[in-house]
């Protein structure tokens, strides 16, 4: 009987071929994903800058009467999506293997955050409004698990008290020249680190029911 | 991309490699799987079967070799009692065949002493619990009419298989009979088993018999006949039953065996490793029997790497939790989102169940929603029994731990 030897380089050719069309799929799955977060970028960003001409045309015309309402909404609509997608971000840069990296686009997340966060804060002077601002600074490349605990922590209280609440979470180490400022104005040195109403300062991981009480705190103050 | 998914890939591809490299095969060929080449009836056969206190099987044994459809004047049946301290030797004389009793040695001595006593020009080994079927013998006789043919094995099946365990091996070594047959295409059946394997007396003679050091001297032997330029064949038609351990402890000690035999038998010839001038054996058979091994310490190291990385992971997300006051239970998030792995997983779990269907299917069984429950027990928990057996074996090895025929 003849030996069938071609039977090696064929089924090379041919598991190379499934193979390379197994990997092809993957690529497609993670460039739909970086797709997405880019598209969701592309609406958040024209979302923000609607949001800044609108606080810019209310504080030039000093008409805050139809203005607080909706921009309070509006923000808060805006700080849930721009939360969500962060965390979503973070999901795909896990499952990834073969798509450039996200961290351009988790930087300009950033920046939009950074961007709602001083939006946030205007709008609670201008409007008087009541909300808590808890900013919760992390590290993007070391994570540690006291962080991962911290941010369902937070999360928690997010959906405790829904609009009262404007969870901004930033990462500090992405190299992003304002988060640079808000680190030496505040001396943070560590990770996770939370600042509530731009008052309190709080390091390491917290417990739910201490950061209960200090947004209550706040909140009542 | 950490070193895990690389090695994950890598893994992968090998895998995918060999399962495409036996269905081409297997659909090549499919039509001609059982059929023997035409050949001219009947050389003188001298069948051997080394026997260690088999006083329960060596009578029935005997009597299914009797039976073979072959002239009687041109078989010859020799039994080895290698030392037992049971009846075995008178149940074997009460047959009427020629028993020889000998000290104690080990399977691989009875068989170069039987060897010796042979008058056959084809030597025949059947194991003392094995039972061949009638034709089986005729099925593998016409194989020796080419010249370079050394060995001739057939296909062993499990006897009477009742408990769960025995289910199991029938799968097995279904599946086993049908890939040694589809490596037989490119001349590369590696193990001439011992429930019943026939060889040419002189090339068992040139390559020096049985080594009596290696616990899997079946496999030792054919590796041998392939360094000496001889051909090993598989009779797929040829069938024979064996007798499969029937409980965990008993399929974990010869399985160790076989493990250590195999290890033992690479060590020995590693030099032909990816060798040139030995031809198929020293760049298929060697790589393929120790990728084989490899793959599975790797497949059993992803495994215990994530899933003590992920435990970690928990216990500790557990800890802080508990001290952030929050209950972990209800915290801990497992998200599932589809990536290459995931496809190239469903990939390799689709094409394990193919050709394990096309595999039981060839060998005539026929797929049940019970074999499908078995085809998952085999897949799943039985399989990965293996590399933690590797890991035991290489243990021994270290130890220096003597096994037990």
């Amino acid at each position: 009987m003849v030996k069938q030897f071609d039977a090696f380089w064929k089924a090379f050719a041919i598991s190379a071929a499934v193979f390379m069309t197994g990997i092809y799929v993957g690529v497609l799955l993670d460039s739909g994903r970086v797709d997405e977060v880019r598209a969701e970028y592309t609406g958040m960003d024209i979302q923000t800058s609607d949001a800044r001409l609108q606080s810019l045309y209310y504080q030039t015309f000093k008409n805050t009467s139809n203005f607080c309402g909706p921009a309070i909404n509006e923000n808060l609509a805006f700080s849930d999506k721009v939360y969500r997608e962060g965390l979503k971000i973070d999901q795909y840069e896990k499952v990834n293997k073969f798509a450039p990296a996200l961290i351009g686009e988790k930087r300009r997340y950033v920046l939009l955050k950074l961007q709602f966060w001083l939006n946030a804060i205007e709008l609670k002077k201008t409007c008087n409004a009541s909300y808590v601002n808890v900013v919760y600074l992390y590290s993007h490349y070391n994570a540690t698990v006291q962080e991962q605990v911290q941010s369902t922590v937070l999360m928690d209280l997010k959906n405790q008290y829904g609009p009262e609440m404007m969870l901004i979470p930033l990462p500090l180490d992405l190299n992003i020249t304002t988060i640079e400022i808000i680190k030496k104005q505040y001396g943070i040195k560590t990770s996770p680190t939370i600042l509530i109403d731009e008052k309190i300062k709080l390091e390491g991981l917290q417990t739910k029911d201490f950061l209960n009480e200090k947004i209550l705190e706040a909140k009542n103050s | 991309m950490d070193y895990t998914d690389e090695i994950f890939l890598v893994f992968a591809y090998i895998t995918l490699y060999f399962t495409v490299l036996f269905m081409l095969l297997h659909f090549r060929n499919r039509k001609e799987m059982f059929s023997a080449p035409k050949g001219n009836c009947c050389p003188p056969v001298s069948i051997i079967i080394p026997a260690y206190n088999e006083e329960d099987n060596i009578a029935a044994t005997i009597r299914k070799v009797k039976a073979f459809d072959y002239p009687p004047g041109s078989l010859e049946i020799i039994v080895i009692d290698d030392g037992s301290k049971d009846r075995t030797q008178e149940f074997a004389k009460r047959e009427g065949v020629r028993v020889i009793t000998k000290e104690n040695g080990g399977k691989a001595a009875a068989l170069n002493y039987g060897t010796t006593l042979a008058g056959g020009n084809i030597v025949g080994v059947v194991d003392a619990d094995s039972y061949p079927e009638p034709d089986a013998l005729k099925a593998m006789i016409p194989y020796f009419e080419e010249p370079g043919v050394g060995a001739v094995t057939s296909s062993v099946q499990v006897k009477d298989a009742k408990n769960y365990l025995e289910r199991l091996q029938e799968m097995e070594y279904l599946l086993i009979a049908w890939g040694r047959k589809l490596l037989d295409y490119v001349g590369s059946v590696y193990v001439t088993p011992g429930p019943l394997s026939l060889y040419r007396k002189d090339a068992l003679e040139k390559i020096g018999g049985f080594d009596e050091k290696i616990l899997t001297e079946d496999i030792e032997v054919a590796w041998r006949l392939h360094r000496a330029k001889y051909t090993v064949k598989m009779a797929l038609g040829a069938r024979v039953y064996t007798k499969a351990p029937k409980t965990w402890k008993k399929w974990w000690n010869q399985r160790l065996r076989w493990d250590i035999g195999g290890l033992q038998t690479i060590g020995k010839h590693k030099e032909t490793l990816f060798r040139r001038g030995y031809g198929i054996f020293g760049l298929f058979i060697v790589p393929f029997f120790s990728v084989s091994i490899v793959l599975s310490m790797i497949g059993l190291g992803l495994f215990v790497y994530l899933f003590t990385t992920r435990a970690a992971d928990y216990a500790a997300f557990s800890y802080y939790a508990w001290k952030a006051g929050i209950n972990p239970l209800e915290y801990y998030s497992i998200s599932f989102i589809p990536n290459v792995f995931t496809v190239l997983g469903i990939l390799g779990f689709g094409l394990s169940w193919i050709y394990l269907i096309i595999g039981l299917r060839t060998m005539g069984k026929k797929i049940t929603p019970q074999t499908i429950v078995d085809m998952f027990m085999y897949l799943v928990p039985y399989l990965f029994l293996f590399p933690i057996l590797l890991v035991h074996s290489f243990w021994r090895i270290a130890a220096y731990r003597k096994q037990k025929w």
